[in-house]
């Protein structure tokens, strides 16, 4: 994006005071509008789908598939996909990297077990539609509604598989089939990032793409389950020369993203919890 | 599961002559094209944007008088049952492209916008079957949507025979069982703009193909009109409250 | 727009008015298709097939290899259709223009699809070894209508092919005897399809035909290079003898009407079949001349 110096001069400033004030109005902790909807791909086990209000929009996928255990080095893919853009870029690969760091820590492997031999293996594919802003924490919003959403057959033949030699059997109902992610425990749901932008003494969350051009820096934050988790690395969001972050951005942002992170968790959770189980109309 | 039962019901419990649910919605992305469209036909959904008419952003190619169209069609991995990465140039999509890029130049009025290029992008989210069809019918509304002058719609739909029964509208089971036609059919006349068939097929059963295909695409043409000028309404009484 | 080639508007003004009045630019009438000639090499599976100034080469070679995965009893055939620019200069080398494309999945569904040729004769071992056969054609001279001449192509040139005969000894070894020890076997060809490709060309405007009823569209068989750089759209049918549609590709283009459309599969039909005679009669005459020098040699 490309800005005037007045334009640049105004944005900064404004952003730079106590308590900044944001071009769209926000507050520093707040976020923008978005609408969201689930469980709307017939050929997925869960899908999500996140519009920002500037016209950013992310699909996700879950699809899963059953396993042999021991041929697998890891249980869980993660795949980015951007709208006319090159496959092998850059600027995937980070978002994947991003992704995969909290993805494959913070994910309970645990539930993915079917019986001793086999497990299910979980295909994340992510599709952005468009963006303006740096698209992670569209994604990750994105992630946590598809897996949360995502249901999984039940399993119909026994667990304990080590001496008879069969394959796994599911039951052929889908009514009877069970959440990924049951939405009474809460204690297990999946991991966000949140991206914070940092300017002067402040930092703001979610930072839309103009203020992300003036940012002289910003932060990528984990957060699952009320806590801070890694990865928390810093990021320059805008095409100019970053400048350094103090100890007290980052703790700032600490606990800017706890406070946050609690509301957005459940906002997202009654998301998931108004349409259920109904392959819907997504428009 | 067979096909067509002798009671003449199809697999999804629909008859001969039935299309499947059809869902159109247009201006869905306000923000980020300038037209937009989102197709359900089935299970296969299908969302379309628009951008244009925009300058050429090779301003060194030598001016033409006419507008230049350019169809991309993306096709993430999720969109079949089972998971497939779709190559960016495989020949099957690049060609879905180009008989979309001959299909609209013909209906576009392209004289009325020289030197320009108008941009369509295709996304498909799932694949049931009948995605050419579509294809067709998204970009009918997108571009409507966006404003850009046409001579009449085009409307898309397939029609298979099963042994010397025809079935309209296939789903994704139907097509890989069956042979089957492609039409795009230029508003309630019965001139066709698209046809395809890629499977073997008696010469003495393509007549009756095309006219029940022909029958088929003016029921898409009537719902997707209804469409068109209920959103034309909700906009112009928008615009009258005020 | 083809690269580098513009047609003046006094060129397309006199070409359309030619053709409302029923006359070709090379005195054909507006429903005839042009000769085909043969030519039938010296080597099993390598032809040359003329077309008006249209030329095209088209040889067939073979090789042993594994057969994929998910199909073990089928062998391989692929067909190469890489333009270069020794036929025109509208065609680059290394990027496939949109014409290409559109010919080369024509070929793809005309031959390949509709199984032409039997893929599951050219197992040998299930699961191990088949034939995979593969054509290539080489575009020698372009004056339109490539799609029409490659199919006839390579349809003749499968049919002429001979692979050569093979036995397998009890160490399940694959022993492939030479042409001159062992009598060749010809491939099995199912059906034999043939393309003809229509040109569309507008007398009155654009209006006139989306709106209209008349249908006044001018319809052309087997198009030029001039008459396809002028043309509207254009729609392609393939046929065999046994009154079998293999494909239909109408890619856009001017609307026509459905009934002009079955008028246009029949005349396909009658050419389909009077040039599926030639190629038989052409392979048949090479068969003969064969046995003549055979006979000669032996004499």
């Amino acid at each position: 994006m490309i800005l005037s110096p007045a334009e640049r001069s105004y944005l900064y400033d404004s952003l730079s005071v106590q308590p900044p004030v944001r071009p769209d109005a926000r507050s520093a902790h707040q976020f923008r509008p978005i609408e969201a909807s689930c469980s709307f791909l017939p050929n997925s086990n869960g899908s999500s789908r996140v519009r920002l209000s500037d016209g950013g929009e992310a699909i996700v996928s879950v699809k899963t598939q059953v396993v042999l255990t021991k041929n697998e080095s890891s249980l869980i893919s993660i795949d980015v996909d951007i709208n006319k853009e090159r496959d092998d870029s850059n600027f995937i690969k980070n978002l994947i990297s991003s992704l995969e760091s909290i993805l494959l820590k913070k994910f309970p492997i645990e539930k993915l077990k079917l019986t001793e031999r086999y497990s299910f293996k979980v295909y994340i594919d992510c599709f952005i539609l468009s963006h303006n802003s740096y698209p992670l924490g569209l994604l990750s919003l994105c992630i946590y509604l598809a897996l949360k959403s995502t249901r999984l057959p039940l399993l119909t033949s026994t667990v304990n598989d080590r001496e008879i030699e069969e394959q796994p059997t599911f039951n052929d109902d889908w009514e009877a089939s069970k959440k990924l992610f049951e939405p009474s425990e809460h204690q297990d749901d999946p991991p966000l990032l949140f991206v914070v932008g940092i300017i002067g003494n402040n930092v703001f969350i979610d930072p839309s793409n103009e203020e992300e051009e003036v940012s002289e820096n910003g932060l990528i934050v984990g957060f699952a389950n009320g806590e801070i988790v890694p990865p928390v690395q810093s990021t320059n969001l805008s095409n100019r020369d970053s400048k350094g972050i103090s100890p007290k951005h980052i703790l700032k942002a600490y606990s800017m993203v706890r406070n946050c992170g609690k509301e957005v968790v459940k906002a997202l959770n009654t998301v998931v919890s108004s349409d259920d189980d109904v392959f819907t109309s997504i428009y | 599961m067979e096909v067509y039962s002798p009671e003449g019901l199809r697999a999804d419990g629909r008859r001969w002559n039935e299309v499947r649910n059809f869902k159109c919605h247009i201006n869905t992305h306000q923000n980020s094209s300038d037209g937009s469209s989102y197709v359900e036909m089935g299970n296969t959904k299908v969302v379309c944007l628009v951008s244009g008419p925009m300058e050429s952003p090779s301003s060194g190619r030598k001016p033409n008088s006419s507008s230049n169209l350019t169809v991309s069609i993306s096709m993430p991995s999720f969109v079949s049952n089972s998971r497939k990465k779709f190559k960016k140039n495989d020949k099957r999509i690049q060609e879905l492209c180009i008989f979309l890029v001959k299909t609209f130049e013909q209906i576009v009025i392209m004289k009325n916008y020289p030197r320009t290029i108008i941009s369509i992008s295709i996304v498909v989210l799932s694949q049931d079957g009948g995605l050419l069809p579509s294809c067709v019918n998204a970009i009918t509304l997108a571009l409507i949507d966006a404003g850009i002058s046409m001579y009449d719609y085009v409307s898309s739909i397939n029609v298979g025979l099963y042994d010397t029964t025809p079935l309209l509208d296939l789903n994704h089971l139907e097509e890989n069982d069956l042979s089957f036609l492609t039409l795009g059919v230029v508003g309630k006349s019965e001139k066709i703009s698209l046809l395809l068939l890629e499977d073997k097929l008696s010469l003495d059963n393509l007549e009756k193909l095309l006219a029940i295909g022909i029958v088929g695409c003016h029921r898409i043409r009537d719902i997707m009109d209804q469409e068109i000028r209920r959103h034309g309404n909700l906009r112009l009484s928008k615009i009258t409250n005020k | 727009m083809p690269k580098g080639i513009d047609v003046s508007n006094v060129a397309k003004d006199f070409e359309l008015e030619s053709l409302k009045q029923g006359l070709r630019l090379d005195g054909r009438k507006l429903n005839e298709f042009r000769d085909v000639e043969i030519n039938i090499g010296n080597s099993y599976g390598s032809v040359d097939v003329k077309l008006g100034k249209t030329r095209i080469a088209v040889r067939i070679s073979a090789e042993i290899v594994a057969p994929f995965e998910d199909r073990p009893f089928e062998g391989l055939f692929m067909i190469n259709t890489e333009i270069s620019p020794m036929a025109s200069a509208m065609f680059e080398s290394g990027r496939q223009s949109d014409e290409e494309i559109l010919i080369s999945r024509l070929i793809e569904k005309a031959v390949r699809r509709s199984n032409a040729l039997d893929l599951e004769s050219l197992c040998i071992i299930a699961g191990e070894k088949c034939w995979s056969i593969r054509a290539d054609i080489h575009y020698l001279d372009y004056d339109g209508n490539f799609a029409d001449i490659s199919c006839i192509g390579v349809l003749c040139a499968l049919l002429h092919f001979k692979k050569p005969d093979i036995t397998i000894n009890e160490h399940q070894e694959i022993i492939v005897h030479p042409i001159n020890e062992r009598v060749p076997v010809p491939l099995s060809i199912l059906h034999i399809p043939i393309c003809v490709t229509f040109a569309f060309f507008n007398p009155n405007d654009v209006e006139e035909n989306i709106k209209g009823d008349s249908n006044a569209e001018l319809i052309v068989v087997d198009p030029t290079m001039g008459e396809e750089l002028l043309a509207y759209g254009s729609l392609t049918l393939t046929m065999n003898k046994n009154r079998e549609l293999v494909q239909i590709s109408k890619a856009g283009g001017l609307s026509i009407d459905a009934m002009v459309i079955m008028d246009c599969s029949n005349l396909a039909y009658e050419i389909a079949c009077r040039i599926t005679d030639q190629i038989r009669e052409a392979i048949k005459a090479d068969d003969a001349k064969r046995a003549e020098k055979r006979l000669e040699i032996r004499l």
